[in-house]
């Protein structure tokens, strides 16, 4: 018996450091002319999901995706959707008229340049990644 | 014809992307196209033929969005759509409106925008959205998808504090010439119109006894009585045959709807994340002008009319609809659960209560494979919840309710293309076709299969 917690001890804190060691490779990263410097997760689903479209400022938000694991990792870690259900959030969006597709990128360095370029801009990479002009937005 | 444009142009624009969206400069161009496949063990259902399995059922539309400003966003979708009589891929305009987003709280729409009824009615065309076939029938009864489907006015929009969000649209809902709506108010004019037509014919048989008792000798109010006493049944049935042979067609000439409006409260609660809650309100007024074709038969003894056209207004004071939703997502667990209240109040006649409940659930096991199910119940009159009032008029007392129990599973091939196959137990016969059966039985089956393409 005690064999069997101890294993399920095991792959408990396993999956849980997995899934703290994801969370701490995803950062997100914005435009210098965003108007803040932190945001909850609350606040950053309500930026993936559409629901915030401007800055305090007023100016617009421009959300970009990353294509990959990352992405899925993002989506798990802050979204708290699957890739399935993000991907049927924004067809459901798109195809009743209340959104369009989100801008998404293949590469982290194409994502890093259009973040960098776009005022308003705000994504996500793997924290290896070079920062260009982005900055980082710390996550409370 | 316009199907097959309509194919072409989805056909034609998807293979000019590739696979994904097509962008033409700044318009991004969107669209879907699925054709199902409908068995039943027996019954035709929703006046497809499906006792014999029929292709009957398709949808397709084409998008096309740009953003002009920060603030302002155009857009428009064509949509065309097939299910038995109703359809008939004719092409609609689903939406097309000017998006202005002022701010978090206020956005404002002009044009025609989808009404919000329920959780998932914006998306009931769209297949590559949910996991099942038909969405449950006790909230999204396909046959009246032509008044839920779309409002002409303005809407305003918005995301409130602690996860609210609202959407309130003013304006016209016309509900199709060719839809269940008109379909509906067309027979209840007939029915009105045989009505009278049997109280005119039985007043006149029993006039006729009344006058021959005075003629014998008997005061008007005893002479009323006896004629009523001994030749009542005799006038019933004189009625009823004449009723019977007479021939009544309607020809509808215009259908309107004013004030109508639309309203939705959502919540995400802070504290618990996945947990969607919902109301919907949807009210309109709608008028119908009509013609009624009458071919009436000879009195005994009386000469051959001739047939008339006489022009009907039917006015529907409100047709209305409450929905109540919840839905949980934990993980790759969807739950589900909706409860809506139709009110149908015509200006002349009784007020029907319409009400449909579902719960249902799905789960995705992986990228390509879900699974879902639910319970729906709808009864289409909530005062007549045994069907009595079917039975009096000669029909089965299991067309007032649907009841049905449904298993879906969905493969997604890629991003792009996707099939389901779903099974239905059914009790109950709204919406079905019975007649061929002389004592229909209320339990049957239905199989659906679907392929979507989307992009």
């Amino acid at each position: 018996m005690k064999k069997i917690w101890g294993i399920l001890s095991v792959l408990v804190f396993t999956v849980h450091t997995g899934g703290m060691a994801a969370l701490a490779d995803v950062i997100v990263i914005s435009n210098q002319s965003v108007p803040v410097n932190a945001l909850n997760t609350t606040e950053i689903q309500d930026v993936f999901l559409g629901k915030t479209a401007k800055w305090g400022d007023s100016s617009k938000v421009n959300f970009a995706l990353l294509k990959g694991d990352i992405h899925k990792e993002f989506l798990k870690a802050y979204i708290k959707r699957t890739e399935s259900q993000y991907s049927a959030y924004w067809k459901q969006m798109l195809f009743s008229g209340k959104g369009s597709l989100p801008k998404s990128f293949d590469t982290e360095k194409e994502l890093v340049q259009y973040v960098s370029q776009t005022p308003g801009a705000i994504g996500y990479i793997n924290n290896t990644t070079a920062l260009e002009n982005a900055k980082v937005i710390s996550v409370n | 014809m316009r199907k097959y444009v309509m194919m072409i142009l989805v056909c034609w624009i998807a293979s000019s992307g590739v696979a994904g969206a097509v962008d033409l400069g700044d318009v991004a161009i969107h669209g879907f196209i699925s054709q199902g496949f409908l068995q039943s063990d027996k019954y035709d259902y929703l006046s497809v033929r499906t006792e014999e399995g029929s292709f009957e059922t398709n949808e397709m539309g084409l998008n096309f969005t740009t953003q002009l400003t920060d603030d302002l966003r155009v857009g428009a979708q064509l949509f065309a759509q097939d299910i038995g009589q109703y359809g008939n891929d004719q092409l609609l305009v689903d939406w097309a409106y000017g998006d202005y987003r002022w701010h978090n709280m206020l956005g404002i729409r002009a044009g025609k925008f989808k009404i919000a009824h329920g959780l998932y009615n914006e998306t009931r065309d769209i297949d590559a959205v949910r996991t099942f076939v038909f969405l449950p029938r006790a909230i999204y009864d396909p046959s009246t998808r032509d008044t839920f489907a779309g409002m002409k006015g303005v809407n305003l929009y918005g995301e409130l504090p602690i996860g609210f969000s609202y959407h309130a649209s003013f304006g016209v809902v016309p509900p199709d010439e060719k839809g269940k709506i008109t379909k509906d108010l067309a027979d209840y004019a007939i029915y009105q119109a045989k009505d009278t037509i049997g109280a005119q014919v039985r007043s006149a048989v029993i006039d006729q006894a009344t006058a021959a008792y005075i003629a014998a000798g008997l005061d008007p109010a005893t002479a009323r009585a006896m004629a009523e006493a001994n030749y009542g049944a005799a006038a019933d049935a004189t009625a009823e045959a004449y009723v019977g042979n007479t021939s009544i067609e309607t020809g509808i000439q215009d259908v309107r709807s004013k004030n109508g409006k639309n309203f939705a409260l959502r919540w995400n609660p802070p504290f618990l994340n996945g947990l969607r809650l919902s109301t919907t309100y949807f009210g309109s007024e709608v008028e119908i002008d009509m013609n009624l074709m009458v071919d009436r038969p000879a009195l005994p003894g009386g000469a051959d009319p001739p047939a008339e056209t006489t022009p009907v207004t039917i006015k529907l004071d409100e047709v209305s609809s409450w929905v109540y939703s919840l839905e949980y997502t934990w993980e790759n667990l969807v739950l589900s659960g909706e409860y809506n209240r139709i009110k149908v109040d015509p200006r002349d006649a009784t007020t029907t209560n319409i009400e449909g409940w579902s719960a249902g659930a799905s789960y995705r096991f992986n990228y390509w494979f879900e699974l879902g199910g639910y319970y729906s119940d709808y009864c289409t009159d909530i005062d007549d919840r045994g069907g009595d009032k079917l039975v009096a008029r000669g029909g089965p007392a299991a067309e007032r309710w649907l009841r049905d129990a449904c298993l879906t599973a969905r493969f997604d091939v890629n991003e792009y293309w996707l099939f389901k196959l779903e099974g239905h137990a059914m009790r109950g016969l709204d919406e079905v076709d019975w007649k061929d059966d002389p004592n229909p039985g209320e339990g049957w089956y239905l199989f659906a299969a679907k392929v979507t393409y989307n992009f």
